[in-house]
């Protein structure tokens, strides 16, 4: 195979030919059986690092920490069913204020019983009704409430508890319209890889499979039990684990890569692993099991 | 961050960029698929394609933006969704396209292709997944991976398909990948 034939093969693939030479090309190709068979295997080199690559982006994106959706009065549902629903939350919402407004000190009293959905977060350096009026007509996000875990108000009992804001889901989630640039951009909050301390072998997962008809692997995995569904007649899968002093962690090897499984009672598509000192780390575990 | 800036930076590789975009658009994207029948799983999964898409047309340099990126960015992702629903529609009515499935063939030629791109070093993967995927230029290239001028980044392409030419030629002989 000459260096010109090989410019003209990537040329091609890469569509960086004119309509003619393309025309040309493919006649060279249907005469050249040995031409087909460079053009062939060069042709799977550029698709698999396309798809390479794709993984890896799309990995690190699935890695970005972004609060999750909040969906039962967005989707779905009649507008009646909606407006039941925003009547109950702010019946509820309304009974959590005017219980907690008698006397304060309950909230702090009685937090263990008080339910996510019920968020009240304890501002001990304001106290006037103004202030109160105007903090229970906010709105806040979603993304405040996520922020904002409820134990936060079981520790200052020591304090004073003088004015409340009570946080409520809002039913029109922002948009991105709504984001200001720079808002939540910070790519350097990216999870960095755990160094393991101990690899263990053999897994102790209970793994059962479940033959689909995409090549592309889903996965659940809770209570010990993974399910994996997939092709896998032809392409055999490896279970690997991880113990480290964070806990175990569980990988899957497919098709010449290397796969995360994180707990979850949801069926959701496996992700990639990208990061190459963990890879690396994985190769060596494969080895020697 | 502007639209103009965002594409130089994405011309110029940098993939920081890409999460700005996905924590921006997000919750805009993802609205779209549950107000039509997906899941906000699903939701994910269409907007990070519609993204990488995005990436690829901006990393070459070669996309002139119209509109905005957002509405860009809405646009890809409504026409994946459709895509999707179509699929589905068509699964249902247990009506499958062969075509939507890797033959057995390729899905082993993919393995033995993704392994070897494993087996790579860090700069040379990294080179050629820019140059084959992103369709950046040498220039640019050469300024990410820090190479000292344009001709040697060309060199170390060079180099570096070749490694992979051989490691896949290596691990199959001529016979195992064609024939089928």
């Amino acid at each position: 195979m000459s260096i010109d034939q090989q410019h003209l093969i990537e040329n091609y693939l890469q569509r960086e030919m004119t309509p003619a030479e393309m025309a040309s090309f493919e006649a060279e190709l249907q005469s050249n059986p040995e031409l087909m068979r460079e053009f062939q295997m060069q042709s799977d080199i550029i698709n698999g690092l396309k798809a390479y690559r794709t993984l890896e982006l799309k990995a690190r994106l699935s890695a970005i920490e972004v609060s999750p959706y909040w969906t039962p009065f967005v989707t779905g549902g009649s507008g009646l069913l909606k407006i039941a629903s925003g009547v109950i939350l702010a019946g509820l919402i309304w009974g959590i204020y005017s219980f907690t407004d008698k006397n304060p000190n309950e909230v702090v009293e009685n937090q263990e019983e008080l339910q996510p959905q019920e968020l009240v977060v304890v501002d001990s350096e304001k106290d006037t009704a103004e202030n109160r009026s105007s903090e229970t007509n906010e709105t806040p996000n979603l993304e405040n409430k996520g922020e904002q875990p409820a134990n936060q108000t079981t520790s200052e009992e020591a304090k004073p508890v003088e004015a409340k804001k009570v946080y409520r889901p809002q039913a029109n989630a922002p948009g991105a319209q709504d984001v200001q640039d720079g808002d939540n951009f910070t790519p350097d909050n990216l999870p960095k890889p755990k160094e393991a301390t101990n690899l263990s072998k053999p897994t102790s997962i209970d793994v059962q499979t479940v033959e689909t008809k995409s090549a592309r692997v889903k996965y659940r995995y809770y209570e010990g039990k993974l399910f994996l569904y997939g092709k896998f007649e032809n392409n055999p899968y490896e279970i690997l684990e991880i113990n480290s002093s964070k806990g175990r962690r569980v990988y899957m090897f497919h098709m010449g890569a290397y796969y995360e499984i994180k707990p979850t009672d949801k069926v959701q598509y496996i992700e990639p692993v990208t990061d190459q000192a963990l890879i690396e780390e994985l190769t060596i575990l494969k080895k020697t099991k | 961050m502007k639209d103009k800036e965002i594409l130089e930076l994405i011309g110029q590789g940098d993939e920081k960029v890409l999460d700005y975009l996905y924590k921006k658009h997000y919750r805009m994207m993802v609205r779209l698929v549950l107000d039509n029948s997906g899941t906000e799983d699903e939701a994910k999964d269409v907007f990070q394609d519609a993204l990488v898409v995005f990436w690829q047309k901006a990393a070459s340099r070669k996309l002139v933006l119209t509109s905005k990126i957002s509405t860009y960015l809405y646009s890809v992702c409504q026409n994946l969704w459709r895509k999707e629903l179509d699929k589905k529609r068509r699964f249902s009515s247990e009506v499958v396209d062969g075509e939507t499935y890797q033959s057995l063939e390729d899905e082993e030629r993919l393995k033995v292709v993704m392994d070897c791109i494993a087996e790579l070093g860090d700069v040379c993967r990294k080179l050629l997944t820019y140059h084959y995927f992103d369709g950046m230029s040498m220039t640019d290239i050469s300024k990410k991976l820090n190479f000292a001028n344009t001709d040697t980044a060309k060199t170390k392409k060079y180099k570096c398909k070749k490694k992979l030419d051989s490691l896949i030629k290596k691990r199959y002989t001529i016979q195992d990948f064609f024939d089928q």
